[in-house]
């Protein structure tokens, strides 16, 4: 081999050891205080795969549960968006209703039907899991394909002559629950009385 | 010799000090960014447990308003639970509160003073009076993020007796004789020491020159609301001398059913505001207003005894008697 930077005087001196290949330092040879020159031992190699390994293995569940984690933050935002957008809609469209047709006073219903100011109907309900709303024909979705609206109910607690107020209740959780990262079932209720 | 084989073959590499330094730093960015993801999912659980409590706030205050629009004299709590029973909302009780899963939901209710404008102001205010047909509602709900550690969130709102009806009776000067109010300024019947001869107020009858009989009475006419009622209220306008420390105004009521437009079967005793207790020891003393006793609602006849007292040398004077009902 050849060596790089190493005086004749130090080439002399590692004859005189009975060293006649070296390797220049740095590379895999190292030299004693006994001089005697030594590579990675078993061991040594056992434990840098291992060191590595346990490196690799680190990173890999990280990186595994920082996109799980990612998963579950878009599964939260996904049902809580839904679900706020659910409550507030429905919510306002109640105080904007002349009257209640469905359900009537004491009783309880999956499907709101309200009776607007200029005299349409307007009809809430869960169909396929999904929250529409329906006024004369005109389909429109409240909450997206990813979540599930399911147990909607709707309960008209006013009594006899006195203005609507509707209990609403249902649950929403994250359609593809699959994996732990999209099971997130949440329940909401609220109530709202027409503003007449 | 050892000096030689340094000189010879010096050691390069990464020392231990560089290894700690690099796996610091490591360590600090995957710390960093773990904190920054777990952040993130703590924020959107504050986010949906925000959402939940507003969602159970907003229930509240509609549960109030809903009874609100039943009968405004169920409104008598300073802190109460809401519950449904008989597929109506309905108050539980003095002091009670509501836990929804890990909500608690509080709903207090304060009262209103207002001043001579009508305006909303503190009770020292000077010469303000508490309106009885306004309420302060909040609505609280309260749960817990760790051990020890509460968020709560709070929703506030004003609720009034709007839709309340009125009787009002403003004179009296046509004289007694009437059962049942048709005239307005007639009543049923007074002990005689009633002056009612000024249109648009009654006093004590004179029956000495600047000497006064000491008390008296009169019993309004029967006053049909049309429906079945909830009497919110009652309140009158009166002046009293101001050195006339006895001089007092007070009043009672009667309720009854309707019988095919006359007044059903009416009670024995007259009430106060302890409602149709058996006794007839309370009266309504406070002419800015007084709430009725909720015992009376669902009948639909009226009518009202207005007692006057005063020291034999000046009269109480009154102006007006209103009735709220809904």
């Amino acid at each position: 081999m050849k060596s790089k930077g190493f005086t004749p005087y130090k080439k002399m001196f590692l004859k005189k050891l009975g060293i006649n290949k070296y390797i220049a330092v740095g590379d895999l040879m190292s030299l004693t205080d006994n001089g005697v020159l030594t590579g990675f031992t078993l061991i040594e190699t056992l434990i840098y795969t291992a060191l590595i390994g346990i490196v690799l293995t680190g990173f890999i569940t990280f990186a595994l549960l920082i996109s799980g984690l990612s998963t579950k933050n878009y599964v939260i935002e996904e049902v809580n968006v839904n679900a706020r957008t659910a409550v507030n809609l429905i919510s306002q469209k109640i105080k904007q209703a002349k009257g209640v047709v469905n359900p009537t006073q004491g009783m309880a219903s999956s499907i709101l039907i309200l009776q607007m100011p200029d005299g349409r109907l307007l009809t809430i309900s869960a169909s396929g899991n999904v929250l529409t709303l329906d006024e004369d024909g005109s389909v429109v979705h409240i909450t997206g394909d990813e979540v599930a609206v399911i147990d909607l109910n709707f309960t008209n607690l006013a009594g006899a002559d006195q203005n609507d107020n509707i209990r609403i209740t249902f649950n929403i959780e994250y359609n593809n629950a699959l994996s732990v990262e999209y099971n997130y079932p949440q329940s909401y209720q609220t109530a709202v009385s027409l503003r007449r | 010799m050892i000096k030689y084989f340094k000189k010879i073959l010096p050691c390069q590499g990464q020392s231990m000090v560089e290894i700690v330094v690099a796996l610091a730093i490591f360590v600090l960015i995957i710390a960093s960014l773990t904190s920054l993801i777990l952040g993130s999912f703590s924020s959107l659980e504050r986010g949906k447990q925000f959402t939940k409590a507003q969602t159970l706030a907003q229930e509240g205050i509609e549960a109030v308003r809903t009874i609100r629009d039943r009968a405004w004299n169920e409104l008598i709590y300073n802190r109460s639970a809401v519950a449904v029973a008989g597929n109506q909302w309905v108050f539980v009780g003095e002091g009670t509160t509501e836990q929804i899963g890990s909500y608690t939901r509080f709903i207090d209710f304060l009262p209103i003073y207002r001043d001579g404008n009508g305006n909303i102001v503190s009770s020292t205010t000077p010469d303000s009076y508490l309106d009885v047909l306004s309420k302060e509602i909040i609505v609280r709900i309260s749960w817990e993020i760790r051990d020890g550690v509460d968020n709560t969130i709070e929703q506030t709102t004003y609720l009034t007796n709007w839709r309340a009806k009125e009787w009002l009776q403003t004179d009296w000067s046509a004289g007694a004789g009437q059962t049942i109010w048709l005239d307005s300024a007639k009543y049923d019947s007074d002990d005689g020491n009633i002056n009612n001869e000024i249109v648009g107020e009654i006093s004590l009858k004179e029956i000495a020159t600047s000497t006064y009989a000491s008390s008296g009475y009169l019993i309004s006419s029967a006053f049909n609301t049309g429906l079945l009622s909830a009497f919110s209220a009652i309140a009158w306008e009166e002046d009293l001398p101001p050195s006339c420390g006895s001089c007092q105004i007070k009043l009672q009521i009667k309720t009854a059913p309707d019988a095919d437009g006359f007044p059903g079967a009416w009670p024995t005793f007259w009430a106060g505001p302890d409602g149709e207790d058996g006794d007839e020891e309370d009266y309504f003393t406070v002419s800015t207003g007084q709430i009725i006793h909720t015992g009376h609602n669902g009948d639909q006849w009226i009518k009202y005894k207005v007692f006057l007292s005063g020291d034999a040398s000046s009269t109480p004077v009154l102006n007006e008697v209103k009735v709220f009902y809904q």
